[in-house]
């Protein structure tokens, strides 16, 4: 744990300080390379609060990337940083590429200075554990196991896993959304939005030429399956015994899946979100991370969402803020993607 | 008393898929249930699209449920799985 006796969010603050010296103290303080991590926002709403009410600061990306050598120590050896020549390992340039195409996302359209606005270094580690079936975020930075080669290929082959991961750093940073039931499938959702933003705004995919899938690329060959998840047509993205039988994603409130496992089916039940998104988007047109995505960040980032929200509340919130943003027409088309999925707005 | 079996389901994750697998051999689910029981009290983490582990074991009278996240999960329990690819 991380301690000084001066609060973490007046360094932030004199991170972006005018005077070098001060600044450079600061950040020296803050030990900027992870000791401010996003663990530290998550359950502190008045340090989040002080983060949304500072001054900007200049943009930096810094990725760090590191091989845990199929061991479980985090963060493991460094072995690429940021402005490194290209590594002769695959998954390395994967996650350092991945997490550069992310941060682009953010910075480019969100003017969003990394996951925590300030500059925060981004950091991955590869080759985590044996066979690992994973990728996570463990609130300072993301996770990539190397997959089993029978079911999964490795974790960093999908820029939308890495742009998943790196979102959770945001909500963390932000509304911070309570990780079980509709709360934590909104948490899922967001993430799996993004992590499509970041895919098709590298790609400069509009909304109709997107894919809409999460993890393609991710299952091994033999496994019947395209990808994890749908946006697009949630349910629909693998349908093999060997993982469990068909996509379970419902795509309508009406299917609703209620279960105590998995955090009360936040994998799951991120469909019924995520197809709402894929609506507004597709409903308002043109490129899904230019009006849709400006609204479900503000709704994320804006600090009105409660960590506790439902997707009641989420859907009436971006309703709200689609209107703001850009009037009646797009206020009907947000409100229209939620009733497409069984979730009225007033 | 004896523990008989210990089945045991994996969710979450990344890709969120269910996987269950059962440690019939007394002597493992012994120590698998010796393991997952003094990791209760370890921390949860706060790890996003960590696996979420139901141990459910079984005795000659009774079945008890222990769940802990991946980020508790101790070593031990991590290889007697790993053999079983849950």
């Amino acid at each position: 744990m991380h301690c000084t006796l001066v609060p973490p969010y007046i360094l932030q603050a004199l991170s972006r300080h005018a005077d070098p010296a001060v600044r450079d103290a600061a950040i020296s303080t803050l030990g900027f390379d992870k000791t401010f991590a996003v663990n530290r926002m998550i359950g502190d709403r008045t340090l989040r609060q002080a983060r949304l009410a500072a001054p900007a600061a200049a943009a930096r990306l810094h990725r760090l990337i590191h091989d845990a050598h199929g061991q479980e120590t985090l963060p493991g050896e460094l072995v690429r940083s940021e402005g490194d020549a290209a590594s002769a390992d695959v998954a390395v340039n994967e996650a350092y590429d991945g997490l550069g195409d992310t941060w682009t996302l953010y910075e480019d359209v969100y003017r969003r200075n990394s996951i925590d606005d300030a500059g925060m270094d981004l950091s991955g580690t590869v080759h985590f554990s044996q066979q690992y079936d994973n990728a996570y975020w463990d609130g300072e930075q993301m996770v990539f196991g190397d997959g089993d080669g029978v079911l999964f290929n490795r974790f960093t082959i999908s820029v939308d896993v890495i742009g998943h991961e790196l979102t959770h750093g945001v909500t963390g940073a932000t509304a911070d959304l309570a990780y079980q039931n509709q709360s934590g499938a909104l948490n899922e959702s967001i993430s799996d939005v993004f992590g499509s933003l970041v895919k098709q705004y590298a790609l400069k995919q509009s909304a109709a030429e997107a894919d809409w899938l999460i993890g393609a690329g991710l299952l091994a060959k033999g496994v019947h399956g395209v990808a994890l998840r749908s946006m697009k047509a949630p349910g629909t993205a693998y349908d093999d015994p060997q993982l469990g039988g068909k996509d379970p994603q419902p795509a309508h409130v009406e299917d609703y899946v209620r279960t105590t496992s998995d955090n009360g089916g936040v994998h799951t039940n991120s469909g019924i979100p995520n197809h709402a998104f894929y609506l507004a988007a597709t409903g308002l047109g043109g490129n899904a991370w230019e009006q849709a995505g400006h609204v479900w960040y503000t709704a994320l980032t804006g600090g009105d969402l409660p960590s506790t929200a439902t997707f009641a509340q989420f859907a009436q919130l971006t309703a709200t803020t689609a209107g703001t943003l850009y009037g009646a027409a797009a206020k009907t088309a947000v409100a229209e993607a939620w009733s497409g999925v069984g979730i009225p707005t007033t | 008393m004896s523990v008989q079996r210990v089945i045991v389901t994996r969710t979450g994750g990344f890709a969120g898929i269910t996987v269950t697998t059962e440690v019939g051999d007394p002597a493992d689910a012994q120590r698998l249930t010796e393991a997952v029981r003094g990791a209760v009290d370890r921390p949860p983490g706060q790890r996003r699209d960590d696996f979420v582990y139901e141990f459910a074991i079984v005795t000659e009278s009774s079945t008890d449920r222990v769940r802990l996240t991946g980020a508790q999960l101790p070593a031990e329990a991590r290889a007697l799985l790993a053999e079983r690819h849950p």
